[in-house]
């Protein structure tokens, strides 16, 4: 009768007693110590401003994929329309750039976010009674319908033009000074105020965003390893025996909708202060799904896994696409490239490149490997 | 003794159809009640009834005399009542020992949350299963996991839905004990189960219901010597089940 005499477990968790960052300590070396520092000193080896700007871009869009995958990943709502929110807070941040042209760079990100919560929070609460197609439906109309009402108030969106002329990020008050003050910290002051102003807005929007980058990853992380992460994927596993167990499964849903869209608006509004405009593609679906794309290439409910897709998704479409022949000649082919990549990927690894990693990386060490090996070992 | 649950008139209609007819009865504090009856009865329906996974067309379900019906589900969970499922259901990505962790963590559990789901599990006797993935266990196992999830809500009152079907005889005879363990502990237990001879082992009281109404309400010998339960049970064929 084992219910009977089984007591070993209750006298033996003292001693198993073991953190919970212990599981994660490897890969949280890499990230949060040993990533930051190769990202914070690789614009003195990479000369290349061109790749130092793509980079840049890869990192917004690690943000994309990181934000989408809190809500997608996470609770199983699968998000088709993650541009509407990256868009918002882009359009958001390019109009407070027009029109409050005084207004500090930092209170536009913010603003930006805000608005982009808003949203999440609008369009989640109908989502909560949707699964699915149609869930997928519903978000993917919402970006349609927002890249439509650009069209309506073209007078202040500029409609297909776009907004162009958003402030830069180096005209924010604390972000800006940051940024300046890494990349003079790595290239040297000397050398750095040698090069000219272009120059120098490309190596402080790299630092501003690469430090933005760390720390929401690191959040996310966090988040999602830690005990709220366990309940959101309780949901994602069963929203019905979610809420046997006595888990708030709307709350969660909506906050992680929100929250998810909070992140894709910061980024957003990033990416237009990166880029000094703002313009249709950031609403459109193509950015949907490609963020789709690259979280499914670098694995969904991973928060890793998204922003490595992004990374490797950025750099190949932006720099060694280029430099094949064929896609020179045909460059929209790129767009088509990823996809394909993508059947690839899942033929072979269908959870995607990142989680099965993981997975060997924290078996290794696991808690409650040890503890039940221990308690067979004890029988 | 006081009445722990009590279900005052609760009548549930899908369309024309009505599931459960005027149910009325009290649960006692510490007392495990057998709900039987066919197919098609209405026991699952009422189950859902009283945990809030069902909204009855009228009548009233009160815990310690606070209605239940306005209360959302995950609260009516906290307040109290916890059930497993007649298909089971864990989160078969998580390990079993995740899989209680998730209720210990929204129920407010502080410190060694690992420890303390270990201990829930070695109720059960699934301790040495905590590392495994959920999808790996056996149905007797996935049984006991879902009974553990429930506990792990510290319920007052569980109800099992089913908790024999599908399990081989010795696999049954695992959970019975593990159900009296948990009655010994003072867990107050509802019971919907087909298998008769394993279920009155089990219970003092038995409940019989047909086509939505209650039958036949008393100690489980007289109940099954009761003509109104033999003549429903005769025409189901299911009395012969006393596995």
């Amino acid at each position: 009768m084992t219910a009977v005499t089984d007591k070993a477990p209750a006298v033996r968790t003292t001693s198993e007693r073991r953190p919970a960052w212990r599981r994660l300590l490897r890969p949280a070396v890499l990230l949060f110590v040993l990533l930051p520092i190769v990202l914070l000193y690789l614009p003195r080896f990479v000369a290349d401003t061109q790749l130092l700007g793509v980079l840049t871009v890869a990192f917004a869009f690690v943000m994309f994929g990181a934000s989408w995958d809190v809500l997608s990943g996470y609770t199983g709502q699968v998000n088709f329309g993650h541009a509407a929110f990256i868009g918002t807070g882009a359009y958001t941040v390019a109009l407070l750039s027009r029109y409050q042209n005084d207004m500090a760079g930092e209170l536009a990100l913010l603003i930006g976010m805000v608005v982009a919560a808003v949203l999440g929070l609008v369009i989640g609460i109908p989502c909560l009674r949707l699964r699915g197609p149609y869930l997928a439906l519903a978000t993917l109309s919402v970006a349609t319908a927002l890249t439509q009402l650009t069209f309506i108030f073209k007078d202040q969106t500029g409609g297909e033009d776009g907004i162009a002329g958003v402030k830069d990020i180096r005209a924010t008050a604390f972000l800006g000074d940051l940024g300046q003050s890494l990349a003079e910290l790595v290239l040297g002051p000397v050398t750095f105020g040698d090069k000219n102003r272009l120059t120098q807005a490309i190596y402080v929007e790299y630092m501003v965003v690469m430090v933005v980058m760390v720390v929401m990853l690191g959040g996310l992380l966090l988040l999602a390893y830690g005990k709220r992460g366990l309940v959101l994927r309780s949901i994602q596993q069963d929203e019905n025996a979610a809420e046997a167990a006595g888990v708030p499964v709307t709350r969660y849903k909506l906050g992680a909708f929100v929250l998810s869209a909070a992140l894709a608006g910061l980024a957003g509004g990033l990416l237009a202060q990166v880029r000094g405009s703002v313009a249709l593609d950031l609403l459109a679906v193509d950015l949907s799904l490609l963020i789709i794309i690259i979280a499914a290439f670098g694995g969904v409910g991973s928060i890793i896994g998204p922003a490595v897709g992004a990374f490797i998704v950025v750099l190949l479409q932006n720099f060694y696409l280029d430099k094949i022949h064929f896609f020179q000649e045909e460059p929209e082919l790129k767009l088509a490239a990823f996809p394909l990549l993508l059947i690839v990927i899942l033929i072979v690894q269908p959870r995607g490149l990142v989680p099965p990693l993981l997975q060997r990386i924290t078996r290794r060490g696991s808690t409650t490997a040890s503890a039940g090996k221990a308690l067979e070992a004890s029988r | 003794m006081s009445a722990l649950l009590e279900v005052e008139g609760v009548t549930r209609r899908f369309g024309g159809l009505t599931a459960v007819n005027d149910v009325t009865m009290d649960i006692v504090e510490g007392s495990a009640v057998g709900l039987i009856g066919a197919n098609g009865a209405g026991k699952t329906t009422l189950f859902n009834c009283l945990t809030g996974f069902d909204k009855p067309t009228s009548g009233d379900v009160r815990l310690r005399g606070k209605s239940l019906l306005k209360v959302p589900r995950h609260k009516v969970v906290r307040s109290g009542v916890a059930r497993t499922f007649q298909i089971v259901r864990p989160f078969p990505d998580l390990p079993v020992l995740a899989n209680v962790m998730v209720p210990l963590i929204v129920g407010g559990s502080k410190g060694d949350l690992k420890g303390r789901a270990l201990e829930v599990l070695s109720r059960v006797g699934l301790a040495e299963r905590a590392a495994s993935p959920s999808s790996q266990l056996s149905e007797g196992d996935l049984k006991r996991l879902e009974m553990a999830r429930a506990l792990a809500t510290n319920p007052s009152l569980l109800l099992l839905d089913e908790p024999f079907a599908g399990l081989s005889r010795s696999e049954i005879d695992v959970l019975s004990s593990t159900i009296r363990t948990l009655r010994a502990d003072g867990v107050t237990l509802v019971v919907v189960e087909h298998k008769i001879g394993s279920l009155i082992a089990l219970v003092d009281r038995v409940v019989a219901m047909d086509q939505g109404r209650v039958i036949a309400d008393g100690e489980p010998a007289a109940v099954m010597r009761d003509p109104a339960v033999v003549t429903a049970y005769l025409g189901g064929g299911a009395l012969n089940d006393t596995a």
